[in-house]
């Protein structure tokens, strides 16, 4: 048990460190684990290293707010904080909107937990009636997302240039981790890019620890739940998916109210991956396939340790975010903020050139290029998510 | 919520975590299988079987059991020196362990070896 708690405690610890880092998706470092992981099976037994991974994975779902709120850069599934979360941080509330995805991150961990025995056994049959009609519903949520647009024919061609570029990406031979290049660039460094443009003035933050007033918690974890239920058990969505479905629905919500939703999707669907797993024996995430690569079927008793060490690394990972957060909002205001987005642009480039090498530099200039068309076109950068969704479809179908 | 509630949430959270954790790895036994049940896939998982000994090979620090129920049979390696006493052939036992290929075998590393006795 001690060997468990204490994977747990250094997965949380270095899942913090990965999320403030700008650029590491979870999916690269789980790649790198399954790499080192193998080396030190003879050291760790298969189950120390899936909590391994398992906690650095809850944890960065706790953790990438930061990034995203303070130096604009997101994952796939943070793009609709950024909105959000900046105009926050323009009036001086960085530190509260990070708090307000701590809260929903760790109520989102305490729902999915409390739901997870209903899902365990009705999942099963449920998937098993859908799955031949995933192709269509992921046909049919495209088009509803792209109808919800202002600029429809626009946010279609911005879903079908991302969809051809995802195509060919998948097709590039011998390229390690090309979802690296492919979402930094879309989601990432065409997003500092055009703030480093824009010239941002970080105004002092105000470090609010007093209660959060105008927060309809119940509603916003409800609002999140349903829309990571609706895509985390369907290939190619997840929480971007969800976000999109929960922001459409939620359009007239506060800002505050949004970030308490959105913070809640990332945590539940990286729970419902492991559901997924256990019922339907689907990997869902990067973490999921690292885990199966050490133990490859779930049982119950499995699934209760993964909710135990979820529900350890939420905990954890929540106070040192909180803490984190306090201390790089009283430093953000003293910092040049365009210095810091051109260190973090160098950074992205030099690590897309360690691990997926040149041609990985080509896919990451070709995506930061089709990630600006969106704010010039006036479309969400949802759209961009074509790049994932129509390979699935074509696959499926 | 304010801070000072959303660290004692937290501090809960870790908690009620602690409590599956220990659950999971205490109370709730070890999933027994039946012999043909076992398959290479889960290699690595802790699995329970419950047969006869069909043959034993002692050594100082190895004890090798064959063991067979109505399904199957496989071999139960304990590198315990304490499970060496007392066992004999014909008698039924009650393995727990690590699921493990040798050889290309499929077999069962024990953790613990418990007789019908």
């Amino acid at each position: 048990m001690i060997n468990i708690i204490l994977a747990a405690l250094i997965g949380s610890l270095l899942g913090v460190i990965t999320g403030i880092i700008p650029g590491i998706h979870v999916n690269l470092l789980s790649a790198i684990i399954v790499v080192l992981g193998s080396l030190y099976l003879n050291i760790f037994d298969p189950l120390t290293i899936s909590i391994f991974i398992l906690s650095i994975a809850i944890s960065h779902t706790f953790c990438k707010a930061i990034p995203a709120t303070f130096l604009g850069v997101a994952e796939e599934n943070t793009i609709f904080n950024l909105l959000p979360s900046q105009k926050m941080l323009i009036e001086g509330q960085g530190y509260e909107a990070v708090k307000l995805t701590i809260i929903g991150s760790l109520l989102g961990a305490f729902a999915i937990i409390l739901v997870s025995p209903l899902l365990l056994i009705s999942i099963d049959n449920i998937y098993s009636y859908v799955k031949n009609y995933i192709p269509y519903l992921l046909i049919l949520s495209s088009l509803f997302l792209i109808y919800k647009e202002k600029n429809k024919m626009w946010a279609l061609v911005i879903f079908i240039l991302s969809g051809i570029f995802g195509i060919q990406t998948f097709n590039v031979p011998n390229i390690k981790e090309v979802l690296l290049p492919m979402l930094s660039g879309l989601f990432g460094l065409s997003t500092i890019l055009l703030s480093l443009k824009d010239k941002v003035k970080v105004p002092k933050q105000n470090i609010n620890k007093d209660k959060i007033k105008d927060l309809n918690l119940h509603k916003s974890i409800s609002i999140g739940l349903i829309a990571s239920l609706l895509v985390g058990f369907l290939p190619g969505l997840g929480s971007a998916q969800g976000a999109a479905i929960a922001t459409s629905v939620s359009k007239k919500n506060s800002n505050k109210t949004l970030l308490v939703i959105l913070g809640s999707i990332d945590t539940i669907i990286m729970v419902m991956s492991i559901i997924a797993f256990y019922s339907i024996e689907r990997a869902r995430s990067g973490a999921i396939v690292a885990i199966t690569r050490f133990i490859p079927q779930f049982d119950l008793n499995t699934i209760i340790l993964f909710m135990g060490v979820t529900l350890i690394g939420a905990g954890v990972s929540a106070i040192i975010t909180l803490y984190l957060t306090r201390f790089i909002a009283n430093k953000i205001y003293k910092l040049n903020y365009r210095k810091i987005g051109i260190i973090v642009s160098i950074f992205i480039i030099l690590l897309v050139a360690i691990v997926s090498g040149p041609l990985g530099l080509f896919i990451l200039l070709i995506s930061t290029i089709i990630g600006t068309l969106p704010i010039f076109l006036g479309v969400s950068r949802s759209q961009l998510m074509g790049c994932l969704i129509i390979p699935v479809i074509i696959y499926l179908l | 919520m304010n801070d000072k509630t959303l660290t004692k949430i937290s501090l809960i959270s870790s908690f009620i975590g602690l409590i599956l954790v220990y659950l999971a790895t205490t109370i709730i036994q070890v999933k027994a299988y039946d012999i043909s049940e076992i398959k290479e896939s889960m290699v690595d998982r802790d699995a329970k079987i419950v047969g006869q000994i069909k043959n034993i090979v002692k050594t100082e620090k190895v004890l090798i059991l064959l063991v067979k129920d109505n399904s199957g049979s496989i071999t139960v390696v304990s590198f315990g020196p304490e499970d060496i006493e007392d066992i004999k052939e014909g008698q039924i036992i009650e393995a727990r362990g690590k699921i493990a290929l040798y050889k290309n075998k499929l077999e069962i590393i024990a953790d613990s070896i418990k007789t019908n006795d």
